[in-house]
């Protein structure tokens, strides 16, 4: 699972769009693919599966698994009638689809359909409807923290938590990058944001840290015209 | 000032004039996330960025930048005074919980009924 599939060489996560061209990824689920024209060509012609899913909806599925949940309810996605819409070579698809099953998984080399989604389950609770989800049980994570500690207890630093902590509390096998490895102690008992319990190997970062999009505040002037 | 100048102008104080004082509001990729500077004098809001931070604030200045410090949309920002930070899944719980008040999204297309087409 991937929260975003950059492949610019600054991208956050571009080993993930390093593997999409070495054509070692079979499936994926994710949440955003616009910005990756190779994982959209591979996708049309049938060289991998996509299974959409909502941004929350992911990030439920890998923190219920981690906590031993095998499925959940949630409002997202609950049906109204979607459409695919192509534009260019971009393709969107609007995220009720996959309340009904409508979105194709894979596509034959021809453009036909391989396999469809399935239709997910349905229930109303206390009068309202709700689609079940079930989660994910990975046997790999790969994640990046601030700190980690010689036990595998990690802290993250800023915004850097994201999809991070429940994908490393999810997985079998969690690998840590870490900015900083520190003594055992070192991270107060209450600052621990991966708990070492879940984690298998950590690594220090040898690469700095890039920005993708760096941008500075703009006046409202600027901010105005901004687009044209 | 040209016509399209005009109907950004037009459209971000609209949708700035939504903003109630202490909302807790997300915003969208686009003219939502210019919205925050054309607030109604006396409205103060919370901005909450489904990466996991309640308070995030405006883009830095050069040199305050810092990468573990982006919005959704990869962007580098700030943080207000008052700031939480915290993981994608307690993120879309306080969403799906109900607790942020407005979100604002930007759209290619809007249908007159509400629905819409969104590309980047």
């Amino acid at each position: 699972m991937c929260g975003d599939l950059s492949i610019k060489p600054e991208g956050l996560i571009r080993n993930t769009g390093q593997l999409l061209e070495t054509k070692q990824i079979s499936k994926m689920i994710a949440s955003f693919i616009g910005e990756n024209k190779a994982f959209e060509k591979m996708y049309i012609t049938g060289e991998l599966s996509l299974e959409l899913t909502p941004q929350g909806t992911m990030a439920e599925k890998c923190a219920a698994g981690a906590a031993g949940v095998p499925a959940f309810y949630t409002p997202a996605a609950y049906g109204t009638i979607g459409n695919i819409h192509p534009f260019h070579s971009v393709i969107y698809w609007l995220i009720s689809e996959v309340q009904t099953g409508e979105l194709p998984v894979r596509y034959n080399k021809d453009g036909s359909v391989a396999v469809m989604s399935k239709p997910k389950e349905t229930r109303d609770f206390n009068g309202k409807a709700y689609v079940m989800e079930e989660s994910i049980f990975g046997d790999y994570a790969f994640v990046k923290v601030h700190k980690a500690d010689r036990m595998g207890n990690c802290q993250f630093r800023l915004a850097q938590n994201n999809f991070n902590e429940c994908m490393g509390k999810n997985a079998k096998v969690t690998l840590v990058e870490a900015d900083e490895i520190v003594e055992v102690g070192e991270i107060a008992p209450e600052n621990v944001h991966l708990q070492g319990i879940y984690v298998t190997k950590v690594l220090k970062s040898t690469e700095e840290k890039k920005i993708e999009k760096l941008t500075f505040k703009k006046s409202p002037e600027e901010l105005k015209n901004a687009g044209e | 000032m040209t016509g399209a100048a005009t109907s950004r102008e037009c459209i971000i104080k609209r949708a700035a004039k939504e903003f109630k004082d202490g909302m807790h509001v997300n915003l969208g990729i686009g003219m939502p996330l210019i919205t925050p500077a054309f607030l109604e004098p006396g409205i103060e809001v919370v901005l909450q960025s489904e990466n996991g931070i309640l308070g995030m604030g405006g883009y830095p200045a050069p040199g305050e930048e810092d990468p573990d410090l982006i919005n959704p949309g990869k962007e580098t920002v700030t943080l207000a005074n008052g700031a939480s930070l915290f993981g994608s899944h307690e993120s879309f719980g306080m969403i799906r919980a109900g607790r942020i008040d407005l979100t604002m999204l930007g759209a290619l297309q809007v249908g007159m009924y509400g629905g819409k087409n969104c590309e980047f």
